[in-house]
């Protein structure tokens, strides 16, 4: 049995027991599969649930989570009344657990364990004190020195401090050292945060909570504003800022914004914001909203009257933003060349905020000019039905979307290879090659086809229109 | 006393076109020919205003000559006072080379629907720095169009709607509405010579509608670096090119 709930308890049964004894001693006994893997997925979920409390929260084990609140309760009025609104809503989301408040991460773990009380919290400097009466499994030791120090009649974390440490370290290890060190404080101890703990955090609680969007809109603005403010305090600029809704029935909402260079214009960053917080569902109420920002850069002063360029540039990237926060930042780019024969991988995708000097201008680097592109590459080659005179030569004639065309000028061969390499799967063979041709019909309207693969007797060959040169 | 009378009659039309276009900027970009210039306002195609450009047949759906013809146009503008150029588009089509070769480097924009390309529009040409913005719509309404112009006038943007019936969509409105000119744009023969292979891109091209001017029809081509379009010849009513091809510069 992997878990044992209260009333189980109380009727004699423990973690660990077998099912075949269980069931003996309580035939009524109800039972579900262990899933340790849904358990693990909920602690995870849990854990972004608690970003309320603070930024930085780490998993724990199966069933632990750590909370660094260093700094972090003064909003609620002292660690004591942090503590006991995590546990009250805790308790009122379903879930049963134990906390406790220390200078390390060790003692609370042993105290939220091993503790007299559901809740606990200690004075700065008094985790030795503490820490002594309690069980030595309270200090997290690997499981040969958890089962031989009480062989020796050592059963209390006091007693274990005691020894000598050279003795200890060599008799059970140096980690059974570093976890008493841990515990006690004289070891530092790096816990592996969900998110990494960041000052430019920003939380707003509500009583009452929100539900109407334009106050949920209000929230996210004052928390920019806050944020933002501090961030020009330090001339600094972030170019990715997340806000959480937590909900009242402990679900949350993250929400997401990027931008291409650094900000920290509250009224811009709420612009783009604005789309992605219409569609927030806050169910029966948003208590709390948090603000993160993220990839900070310096920022200087802005001087935009006297720096017309920076000013222009910055207009751009805010549009850029803008459009990439309300359609999806893969929807906004500048192409660029990309070093490939093969008509469909020459052009790449940059940021299109990125600065102008580069791709973007027309004196960039481009494609070769004196390879004639279309002005519309389909997405795939269709095929057309041609006729060709001589088969290594243009189609005199061919039909595209059931409309025939005569061809009246053309220019080609242009060969281009497959890249075959690229492809793990496709085989090197000679017809992996097409001939492209701009062709014109009787309208003037012009085409780019293709000839799959090099003509052999016997063969007809295949056609493809590729590109509208238009 | 001719001359006189001219000069009030200009004077006169100018009043007109003033009443007629609202704010204006005044600004143009001149063909260059006066066969062209003389049906738009002001001698040329008024800046910060946008354009509708549509295409014939099956070019209303793949939508490449009233592109290219466009971004050829819009080259010249960005050439003469910067800026930069977006293109927003309904499919991931636009090839950017083709685009670079008729030297037009914009930013691309990818929608969903008519409602987000005219959104990302009015966006655009509001935007400080963005000299020319494409969008390409199946229909727009009065609304749309009116809101179009107020964005262009913010910045003296110009915008290029290309009508683009995709995916046998149900064209959209047919109103041109508060549009400054309304093109329509087709492939014509080239004509290299004695050369073999392809001649510089030809167009036929309609001005369907301006306003402040009248409408007309010509042979265009694809002109080098420095005149980027030329007018060949005036094209009859038929759509049939005028006998004498002779070729002017322009711009």
């Amino acid at each position: 049995m992997a878990a044992v709930n209260e009333a189980g308890e109380a009727a004699g049964l423990w973690r660990g027991k077998k099912l075949a004894d269980s069931l003996a001693l309580v035939p009524e006994l109800r039972t579900a599969d262990h899933e340790p893997e849904a358990d693990a997925s909920a602690l995870l979920g849990l854990a972004d649930g608690c970003v309320r409390f603070s930024p930085a929260v780490a998993p724990d084990g199966p069933d632990g989570l750590f909370l660094d609140v260093t700094g972090g309760a003064a909003p609620w009025g002292g660690e004591a009344a942090w503590l006991h609104d995590l546990l009250t809503r805790l308790s009122r989301a379903g879930v049963p657990a134990r906390a406790a408040v220390a200078d390390t991460a060790g003692a609370a773990w042993a105290l939220a364990r091993f503790g007299q009380a559901d809740r606990i919290r200690i004075r700065p400097g008094a985790q030795a004190d503490a820490l002594r009466p309690l069980p030595v499994a309270a200090l997290r030791l690997p499981p040969a020195a958890q089962a031989g120090l009480p062989r020796l009649g050592l059963t209390t974390v006091g007693q274990v401090s005691t020894l000598p440490r050279a003795q200890l370290a060599k008799r059970f290890g140096a980690s059974t050292l570093l976890r008493l060190d841990q515990a006690l404080g004289t070891a530092d101890e790096a816990l592996p945060f969900r998110r990494p703990p960041t000052p430019w955090f920003e939380r707003l609680a509500f009583f009452d909570p929100l539900s109407a969007p334009e106050d949920l809109r209000r929230a996210v603005g004052d928390l920019l504003h806050a944020l933002c403010e501090r961030l020009a305090a330090e001339g600094q600029g972030a170019r990715r800022f997340e806000t959480v809704f937590h909900r009242a029935d402990g679900c949350s909402f993250p929400v997401r914004i990027g931008t291409g260079l650094p900000a920290r214009d509250p009224g811009r960053l709420l612009k783009l914001f604005a789309p992605k917080l219409e569609v927030v569902d806050p169910g029966f109420g948003v208590d709390a909203v948090t603000l993160t920002a993220d990839r900070l850069e310096p920022l200087g002063e802005r001087q935009t009257r006297l720096d017309q360029e920076t000013d222009v540039q910055d207009a751009l990237a805010a549009l850029v933003d803008q459009l990439g926060a309300r359609l999806g930042e893969s929807r906004v780019w500048r192409a660029a060349p990309q070093e490939s024969h093969v008509p469909e991988r020459a052009v790449t995708r940059r940021p299109a905020s990125a600065p102008l000097s580069g791709f973007g201008l027309p004196s960039g680097p481009g494609w070769d000019p004196e390879r004639p592109r279309p002005m519309r590459l389909l997405p795939r080659p269709e095929p057309v039905e041609a006729m060709a005179a001589v088969p290594d030569n243009p189609p005199l004639v061919f039909t595209w979307r059931g409309r025939r065309r005569r061809v009246r000028r053309a220019e080609g061969p242009e060969r281009i290879a497959e890249e075959w390499w690229l492809d793990a799967a496709a085989v090197p063979a000679v017809n992996r090659v097409r001939d492209y041709y701009a062709v014109e019909d009787g309208e003037g309207e012009r085409f780019w086809l293709f000839r799959d693969g090099l003509y052999r007797a016997g063969e007809t060959p295949r056609w493809f229109l590729h590109g509208l040169f238009g | 006393m001719r001359s006189g009378a001219e000069h009030r009659l200009r004077a006169l039309r100018e009043r007109l076109a003033a009443i007629e276009g609202g704010k204006r900027t005044g600004r143009v970009l001149p063909f260059g020919d006066g066969r062209v210039d003389a049906c738009l306002p002001g001698g040329g195609l008024p800046r910060g205003r946008w354009h509708e450009i549509t295409g014939e047949g099956l070019e209303q759906e793949t939508a490449a000559a009233p592109a290219a013809w466009s971004a050829r146009l819009g080259s010249r503008l960005l050439a003469d006072g910067g800026g930069e150029a977006v293109w927003i588009g309904q499919s991931e089509d636009l090839h950017a080379p083709g685009l670079a070769a008729l030297g037009l480097r914009p930013i691309f924009v990818l929608v969903r629907n008519d409602t987000e390309a005219l959104a990302a529009a009015e966006d655009a040409l509001r935007a400080r720095g963005v000299a020319a913005v494409w969008a390409e719509v199946a229909g727009l309404d009065l609304t749309a169009g009116r809101r179009l112009q107020l964005a262009c006038e913010a910045q003296g943007a110009t915008g290029f709607v290309l009508r683009r019936r995709l995916w046998a969509r149900k064209r959209g409105a047919e109103t041109g509405a508060g549009s400054a000119s309304r093109w329509r744009i087709a492939a014509a023969p080239s004509n290299p010579g004695d050369l073999p292979g392809l001649g510089p891109a030809r167009w036929r091209v309609w001005l369907e509608r301006a306003a402040g001017g009248r409408p007309g029809a010509w042979i265009m081509e694809m002109g080098d670096e420095a005149d980027r379009i030329r007018v060949v010849s005036e094209l009859a009513a038929d759509g049939l090119a005028a006998a004498e091809p002779s070729i002017r510069r322009a711009g």
